[in-house]
């Protein structure tokens, strides 16, 4: 039986807007386990909420409604001591490398700076612990005496790697940690996460809104849409033969290199944008864009369901809109 | 000549850009950002630039329309547009092309817009300048346009602020003031860049539909393999500052011929097995002040022998397909597609 290192139940996360008046839900009913030693991929547009999946599970946000357990314990039940302590363990790596570095700090203090925090340790020790993980992310010694401007954007995302891994984390949140970088470097830092993923028997929880790096890293993934998940299944399953109408849609919006001749032609265009996160559609909250809503997705909101095992999803008509059943 | 730009038969190329470089900085501290850049675009041609950030694929688009800053930008070469060479153009002459005959759409649509004038104030404005037309003409001929790029209530968002407008709206109305005149050349940089995928597949259609309907040409810059693949007939892969793959898309992606243009389709995930090692290209793009005297790629090509040493000359392959590799002929390069996908 494996175990769950994070389990989010009935997550609901709110936002006052601006001029407070309403109100933001950000996350609304997500829940799901990601098991030790996973890739759990999250996609999902602009505005679905997944960043805000990601802060919470770390701790940076507290749930509205619902609760996020680290292993069997939630972290709000704990004193803000035992918290900070136990939370080195959940850490998140964001999508601009510029915004996590302190330009006045050389490379070693910033890499060095969390075990300068946690304490406990020699100088001499920390220095050390920190050197070995430049090292691990493939960077040079001597970059440890630069600063983050004299980096490329590539060198800068391995460096707040470097910097995470000092306090042994067991799970990372990856924020679009690959968006800001080009197609060559982004390879380059997956399969440095895939080393490390093995090395340190790391799990994560992988936010993108990259199709192709999130089937490419995940094992299970789960889709998300206006604060809630529509699809969760396994990576293969979920790419190749989709439940939900998003997730096929999302999957045939994605170009793709192949000639104009090899090149499916099922191209399903979804009009429209997301819709507010203030006042989300009655029912099914995707059926302002979706393909083949009927009145019933307007009257009534889809249950959570698992249609094959470990393959879940919330739409009435799952399968028959992509095809999969008869 | 060998190194002539590809040619469609019986066309005169819309634009011929040839021996474009661009220095910037000036004196003794003088960089050249790029070199020897030869291609055309014919007419309703879609031709795509791709290339990693710092291969000069922006600072071309900007070189054609004279929007690099003067003071400090050298420009050698020539862009020659229906009869008249754009490189070294009077600011006045170069304003009636601009927005007239060639427009140009940016990454960012907030960079481009004016947060303090309207929508239709800033398409009004195009459309003023270069047809004369009253305000009552323009404001009509505004929303027709914002009507025609699929924005839903085109009336309200000719009466609005940027600020007021998503993402997407806002690059649809940055494409309206574009082809507001109806121009014969479409410069785009990026343009769904910082869209999500659904909103990207819109603004493609779009732009596919409004390049066939109107008979627009699309110099399309961009970073993604597969938006090139989607919307143009032609690519050119830059690395370097320099030109070095010049084919049509169908067969670029199949037989790429340079071993920069297979590493970046090589490095996609969709090729490699679920959690297998990426094929990535080791190293950076070398910065201007470093740039090699032989191939510029030879430092990261794992192709590379003796004859790399020395600078690389475009060779024609065939009518179009041209190539700068000397070893291009030695060489089998795999291509975008997966082993199955090759052998089917």
């Amino acid at each position: 039986m494996s175990t769950s290192i994070v389990t989010v139940e009935d997550l609901r996360i709110r936002f006052p807007t601006q001029d407070k008046r309403e109100t933001v839900k950000a996350v609304d009913g997500v829940s799901f386990a990601v098991t030790e030693g996973e890739t759990f991929g999250v996609i999902g547009e602009s505005g679905s909420g997944k960043s805000t999946l990601g802060r919470a599970v770390v701790c940076l946000l507290k749930p509205s409604d619902g609760r996020i357990l680290h292993g069997d314990t939630d972290p709000y039940t704990l004193s803000s001591a035992e918290l900070r302590q136990r939370r080195r363990a959940f850490q998140i790596i964001f999508q601009d490398p510029n915004a996590a570095l302190n330009p006045r700090m050389t490379i070693m203090d910033s890499i060095r700076e969390p075990l300068d925090i946690i304490g406990g340790t020699s100088r001499v020790e920390r220095d050390r612990r920190a050197m070995a993980m430049l090292d691990r992310v493939g960077l040079p010694a001597e970059f440890g005496q630069r600063y983050p401007h004299e980096l490329s954007g590539g060198q800068k995302q391995r460096i707040n790697i470097a910097r995470v891994l000092t306090v042994r984390p067991r799970l990372i949140v990856c924020d679009e940690v690959v968006a800001a970088l080009d197609v060559s470097i982004r390879a380059d830092i997956l399969n440095l996460f895939a080393d490390l993923q093995r090395e340190f028997g790391l799990t994560y929880l992988f936010i993108t809104h990259d199709l192709g790096v999130v089937s490419h890293v995940s094992s299970r993934i789960a889709v998300m849409y206006l604060g809630r998940f529509m699809e969760l299944g396994p990576a293969e399953t979920l790419a190749q033969r989709p439940l939900h109408p998003y997730t096929e849609a999302l999957m045939s919006a994605e170009p793709i290199p192949l000639p104009s001749s090899m090149r499916g032609s099922r191209r399903i265009i979804l009009h429209g944008e997301i819709p507010s996160p203030t006042n989300p559609p009655s029912g099914c909250r995707f059926r302002t864009r979706c393909p083949a809503a009927k009145d019933r997705c307007a009257a009534e909101e889809p249950v959570w369901r698992e249609m094959e095992a470990g393959h879940f999803v919330a739409c009435h008509f799952a399968g028959f809109v992509t095809g999969r059943a008869e | 000549m060998a190194d002539d730009p590809i040619q469609p038969a019986g066309a005169e190329p819309l634009l011929s850009v040839r021996g474009l470089g661009v220095f910037f900085g000036g004196g003794p501290e003088e960089v050249q950002a790029t070199k020897d850049i030869d291609f055309a675009v014919y007419p309703g041609e879609r031709v795509g630039i791709v290339g990693e950030s710092g291969c000069g694929k922006t600072v071309t688009g900007l070189a054609l329309l004279g929007l690099l800053p003067p003071a400090t930008t050298r420009i050698v070469g020539s862009a020659m547009f229906e009869g008249q060479n754009l490189i070294g153009l009077s600011r006045d002459r170069l304003r009636r092309v601009r927005g007239r005959k060639i427009s140009m759409i940016f990454q960012e649509p907030m960079s481009a817009l004016d947060p303090v004038f309207t929508i239709g104030q800033q398409i009004g404005e195009t459309i003023r300048t270069h047809f004369g037309a009253t305000k009552a003409q323009a404001r009509e001929r505004a929303i027709d346009t914002l009507a025609s790029v699929g924005i839903p209530s085109p009336a309200r968002v000719h009466d609005s602020y940027p600020h007021q407008l998503s993402g997407g709206m806002r690059q649809r109305a940055m494409i309206a003031i574009a082809l507001v005149c109806e121009p014969r050349l479409l410069i785009a940089d990026e343009p769904t860049t910082a869209l999500d995928v659904t909103i990207q597949a819109q603004i493609i259609d779009l732009l596919l539909d409004l390049s066939t309907r109107n008979g627009t040409a699309l110099l399309f810059i961009t970073h993604d393999l597969g938006v090139i693949a989607e919307t143009c007939t032609r690519m050119l892969t830059m690395y370097a500052g320099q030109v070095v793959e010049d084919a049509m898309v169908d067969n670029a992606l199949v037989q790429p011929r340079h071993p920069y243009t297979s590493g970046l389709l090589r490095s996609l995930p969709r090729l490699s097995e679920r959690g297998a090692v990426l094929p990535s290209i080791v190293g950076r793009v070398p910065s201007l002040r470093e740039m090699p005297s032989g191939c510029r790629f030879e430092e990261r090509c794992r192709y590379r022998r003796e004859q790399c040493a020395v600078p690389q000359e475009i060779v024609a392959l065939e009518s179009t397909h041209r190539v700068r590799c000397c070893r291009w002929d030695a060489l089998e390069l795999p291509g975008a597609l997966t082993e199955r996908e090759a052998l089917a």
